[in-house]
């Protein structure tokens, strides 16, 4: 599972592209974009995907092995096909550009820079909770434009802006 | 793309029969005037029926969908992802693959299989007992945490015990995963095995009122944090799970400071306090006891004193776990796994 063997392969396989164009269910960006995809390789007729999850607890992890398992059908049939989730490895920084800007057009921002509200790009912003409505969200309000937003990653759970504490366990 | 269709002597028929019933599409046809049309409707679609309303439209006043819009007509929030279909797609898998049918016997990647209700923990040094113990916890946790995420009057709330809980899942499944089951083994751990084989923390059978389970999570998320930190440096996962339940643990230290601050729940909140951190002695008991347990231990001591609130009880030396805690809390969680996997036909939700 710790990375050495996957770093010494050789070029990427051409399925790589058919598994990074898969889109993930929750959010309309590629799975590639999101950074999700850390290898495709072929061993004697059997196609090995590395998949890193954001959060260990990713719901989404059954639908995008189903999606990625019918991209894969459709591109090369007759393949076996083995889908390894790597647990623990996805960084924000695994977005790609165009992830960044895919993410930005669908509501949301990527943790680990200065949030920044993806409507206006306004920087007056206060998060608005320390859960959000999936576990790799955390909630946002934009000040400037009064839009909700969301980050995604792990990064804007722990740290980046602290919570006001008397929102906290009022009820 | 969505168009105006072009057959302008057709019409399309709306009909509602009782005053209770919707109006629906009841079929088409063809007329040579708008007014000839409404008749003709009438006579053909109402003639064994009474009829409560009637509506004819001209098709080319219809904007219609075709064929290939699927695409634009796909829901974009249907999320079956977050459907609960996992009780029965591993039950499918499991039967499609006889070698693991069988209760928790599983392939570990090395040599060891222990005994089958404690896979690895027999050959291990003490973390392997302790992390398949400390994953019975999570899961029980993480269920009763679900069942609490019905109050949307404070969504705030509901969204953090949902997390927390989904993660808790989550965690003690990636713990079996890195002990050496696959998805299915984990999932008849958990699922399949009779409750006299769980060795649950004492703290699992105080998982009742609020106050009790805030220090419940404070006490499993720190024991957690604790163990996960041996292994952080050398495994990701692990990594991940430290930090997940160190959010977890500043969540319900805020609970903690705030239920012993108010005075309408002060009282009932330290005797919940001195009760749970009195049975967590056992979170690291499910080995031997060894230096590295009592290191651990005080770890754990050491963070639960950090919560800013007095009252501790917690044992100062791990106490080893017994079999058959848990009581009803456990037998409940177990219960309603059952059921929700006996009557959940397939494909129910997707």
């Amino acid at each position: 599972m710790n990375a050495p063997a996957a770093a010494a392969t050789p070029p990427p396989d051409p399925l790589t592209g058919v598994v990074a164009d898969v889109r993930d269910p929750e959010i309309d960006v590629t799975l590639g974009d999101l950074g999700v995809v850390r290898s495709v390789s072929r061993t004697d007729g059997r196609i090995v995907v590395r998949l890193a999850p954001t959060r260990l607890s990713c719901p989404a992890r059954g639908e995008i092995a189903r999606r990625v398992r019918s991209a894969l059908t459709d591109a090369a049939p007759g393949h076996g096909i083995q889908i390894v989730w790597e647990r623990g490895i996805w960084q924000p920084a695994a977005v790609t550009a165009a992830g960044h800007d895919a993410l930005r057009t669908a509501g949301y921002r990527v943790a680990g820079t200065t949030p920044r509200c993806p409507y206006c790009a306004g920087d007056d912003v206060v998060r608005a909770g320390r859960f959000g409505g999936a576990v790799c969200k955390v909630p946002y309000d934009c000040r400037g434009c009064g839009s909700p937003f969301d980050v995604i990653g792990t990064a804007g759970c722990s740290a980046v802006l602290p919570v006001p504490d008397v929102r906290q366990g009022g009820s | 793309m969505p168009h105006v269709p072009t057959d302008t002597d057709v019409y399309e028929v709306f009909a509602q029969t009782g005053s209770g019933s919707p109006l629906n599409h009841v079929g088409s046809l063809v007329a040579p005037r708008r007014d000839a049309a409404w008749h003709l409707a009438k006579e053909t679609y109402g003639r064994r029926d009474d009829l409560f309303r009637l509506w004819v439209v001209r098709r080319t006043d219809l904007i219609v969908s075709s064929a290939d819009d699927r695409g634009l007509l796909a829901a974009k929030t249907r999320m079956p992802h977050r459907q609960p279909g996992f009780p029965t797609t591993r039950r499918r898998d499991r039967s499609a693959a006889p070698d693991t049918a069988a209760p928790p016997q599983q392939q570990p990647d090395g040599a060891a299989s222990g005994p089958c209700d404690d896979p690895r923990g027999a050959t291990g040094p003490a973390p392997g007992r302790l992390w398949p113990a400390l994953a019975e916890d999570l899961f029980v946790l993480g269920n009763r945490l679900g069942e609490r995420i019905v109050d949307y009057i404070d969504l705030e709330e509901s969204l953090a015990v949902g997390s927390i809980g989904q993660e808790a899942l989550a965690h003690a499944e990636t713990i079996l995963t890195l002990h050496g089951f696959d998805a299915s083994a984990a999932d008849a751990h958990f699922f399949e095995r009779p409750q006299e084989q769980w060795r649950v923390s004492r703290v699992i059978g105080r998982l009742g009122d609020w106050p009790s389970t805030v220090v419940c999570g404070l006490v499993i998320a720190a024991a957690v944090s604790v163990l996960a930190e041996e292994r952080a440096g050398d495994e990701p996962a692990f990594a991940a799970i430290r930090d997940e339940q160190l959010v977890h643990l500043d969540h319900w230290r805020r609970w903690v400071r705030a239920l012993a601050a108010w005075p309408e729940t002060s009282e009932e909140f330290t005797r919940a306090f001195t009760e749970v951190t009195h049975c967590a002695g056992d979170l690291f008991g499910a080995g031997p006891q060894d230096a590295l347990t009592d290191a651990l231990h005080a770890r754990l001591a050491a963070l639960v004193g950090d919560s800013g609130v007095p009252g501790s009880r917690l044992p100062h030396l791990p106490v080893p776990r017994a079999a058959g805690t848990g009581g009803s809390v456990l037998a409940d969680c177990l219960a309603r796994g059952r059921l929700v996997r006996a009557h959940y036909a397939p494909q129910v939700f997707l």
